[in-house]
């Protein structure tokens, strides 16, 4: 076990529904992992690693939504790019709503990024370069979303689009090095394929902030008193700041 | 029924729990509304709004949080901007993380709001500045944010800080013009506070977009067929015959 599966162990204490998962972008084929025996569309990957128990990597041909294939990177047929596929699906009014969309998305350059490997998080064999974990109430997104900002007073930002949620989940917070967090239940095909219980979060945390949120993870109190007796706490806070209490 | 309230009359389709609150930043004593009689948190007079019959405004004596008479563009003791007030409450672990928020949050320009009107909307007698709706679950939030995309394309965006919740609540759609919509239980005074049931939205809608949304809640279909078919893959397959796309 290296380091950042160690630092990991401490999502074990949310006891998660589904457990987290790791993604590895990759250019070459991955060693000792298998090939998922199953065309998927790109979203379901994450379910299929959280149900499925063991890693595994895909390849373009084996992900079946042709609009994620435009995330991805691959072949896109242009008629979804022309907007008339989220006419069609009565997402949009006319084209232009969905054509403008596409230039809020981020996408992997062509060709880039080969396979795709995915493993929930007891079984790594990669540092990932993404972790994905589905939260199962707010709860548990308050506390991972406060180990983000614990010590760096970041701000908490949800970007998402109505259509090609993968993109938000997968490729922003990657090439952006931001988390992201998404509502399960508010992305057109996620919802529509059943993916995710709706109402939860999806928090996508890039490898640059695995070490900042499992350090603070580790020091900081999950509930903090404040959110068992407020009042108490803000006046022993006033009388040791010595602020007059309003 | 005022044009404002026949305007916004849409959002009684949805049957919320609690109703949607309109909320105007004032330089004046409103007329014709009454004064709060108590001391809240910014974050609790919308839920006094949700709960109360009548609208009601606020002046800063009226404000129970020191912190949040920043947003609404006052001054506040260094001790907050410091940043020691959040390591005691231990929402930071040190005080540079919470003094960074401030680079953060958007608040009301100073000297310009000296009151802050609040009215549910059946009671409405202003148009609003910001219309705050508190979502009963994600079907009403997906809707709603649909409404915003259905014409224009728009990206969502859910911005908020830990702390000081109400600054995207009020004055960053205010300020911005941008929609924006906060999970709740993911700010900390609010949380505290138990202002709101947690894990609903709060959706904020500025008063530019009002039009473009009530109208599209008219016009569009609130569930998408594809939520509802008894095959989505035959359902997709026969949008690809018809717009000539080869099947996967």
């Amino acid at each position: 076990m290296n380091q950042i599966q160690r630092d990991l162990l401490i999502f074990k204490k949310f006891n998660f529904e589904r457990p987290p998962v790791g993604v590895k972008f990759l250019f070459n084929k991955p060693e000792g992992i298998k090939r998922l025996n199953k065309n998927v569309r790109f979203c379901e990957t994450l379910k299929e690693a959280q149900l499925g128990h063991n890693p595994f990597y895909i390849e373009p041909e084996q992900q079946i939504c042709k609009p994620a294939a435009y995330v991805w990177g691959t072949e896109s047929d242009r008629v979804f790019e022309s907007g008339l596929f989220g006419v069609a699906l009565k997402i949009f009014k006319e084209a232009r709503a969905d054509v403008k969309i596409r230039g809020y998305v981020k996408r992997f350059d062509k060709e880039i990024v080969r396979y795709i490997a995915f493993s929930p998080m007891e079984k790594l064999t990669f540092d990932p370069d993404l972790l994905v974990i589905l939260s199962d109430n707010v709860r548990q997104s308050e506390i991972i979303l406060r180990a983000m900002t614990y010590t760096t007073g970041e701000k908490l930002s949800s970007k998402m689009t109505f259509v090609m949620g993968c993109s938000w989940i997968l490729v922003y917070p990657y090439e952006t090095g931001q988390v992201n967090y998404v509502m399960s239940g508010m992305g057109s095909g996620i919802r529509a394929n059943k993916v995710f219980p709706p109402g939860r979060q999806i928090i996508s945390i890039p490898y640059n902030w695995l070490s900042t949120i499992t350090q603070n993870l580790q020091g900081m109190e999950w509930v903090p008193p404040i959110y068992t007796d407020e009042e108490k706490v803000i006046d022993s806070v006033c009388a040791e700041l010595g602020i007059p209490r309003s | 029924m005022s044009t404002i309230q026949k305007d916004l009359s849409i959002f009684n389709d949805f049957y919320f729990e609690n109703p949607p609150v309109g909320v105007k930043f004032l330089l004046q004593k409103p007329e014709e509304i009454t004064r709060l009689d108590k001391q809240l948190a910014l974050c609790e007079m919308t839920r006094e709004a949700q709960q109360c019959k009548t609208p009601f405004y606020a002046d800063l004596d009226n404000l129970a949080c020191r912190p949040s008479a920043y947003v609404w563009g006052h001054e506040i003791s260094g001790i907050f901007k410091s940043g020691l007030f959040g390591v005691g409450i231990k929402a930071f672990k040190d005080t540079n993380a919470n003094k960074r928020i401030y680079q953060h949050i958007k608040r009301l320009t100073p000297g310009t709001v000296n009151y802050i009107a609040f009215s549910s909307l059946d009671k409405i007698p202003f148009d609003p500045d910001v219309l705050i709706i508190l979502t009963d679950n994600m079907n009403q939030t997906e809707i709603i944010l649909r409404a915003l995309i259905y014409t224009d394309g728009e990206m969502w965006s859910s911005e908020m800080t830990h702390v000081l919740g109400c600054s995207w609540l009020f004055a960053y759609p205010f300020m911005t013009g941008q929609v924006n919509y906060i999970t709740t239980g993911l700010s900390f005074g609010m949380k505290a506070k138990g202002v709101f049931p947690e894990g609903r939205q709060l959706i904020s809608i500025p008063f530019n977009w009002l039009p473009t949304i009530t109208r599209n809640l008219r016009e569009m279909e609130w569930v998408l067929p594809a939520y509802v078919t008894e095959d989505l893959g035959k359902f997709v397959a026969k949008i690809y015959e018809d717009l000539g796309i080869a099947p996967p």
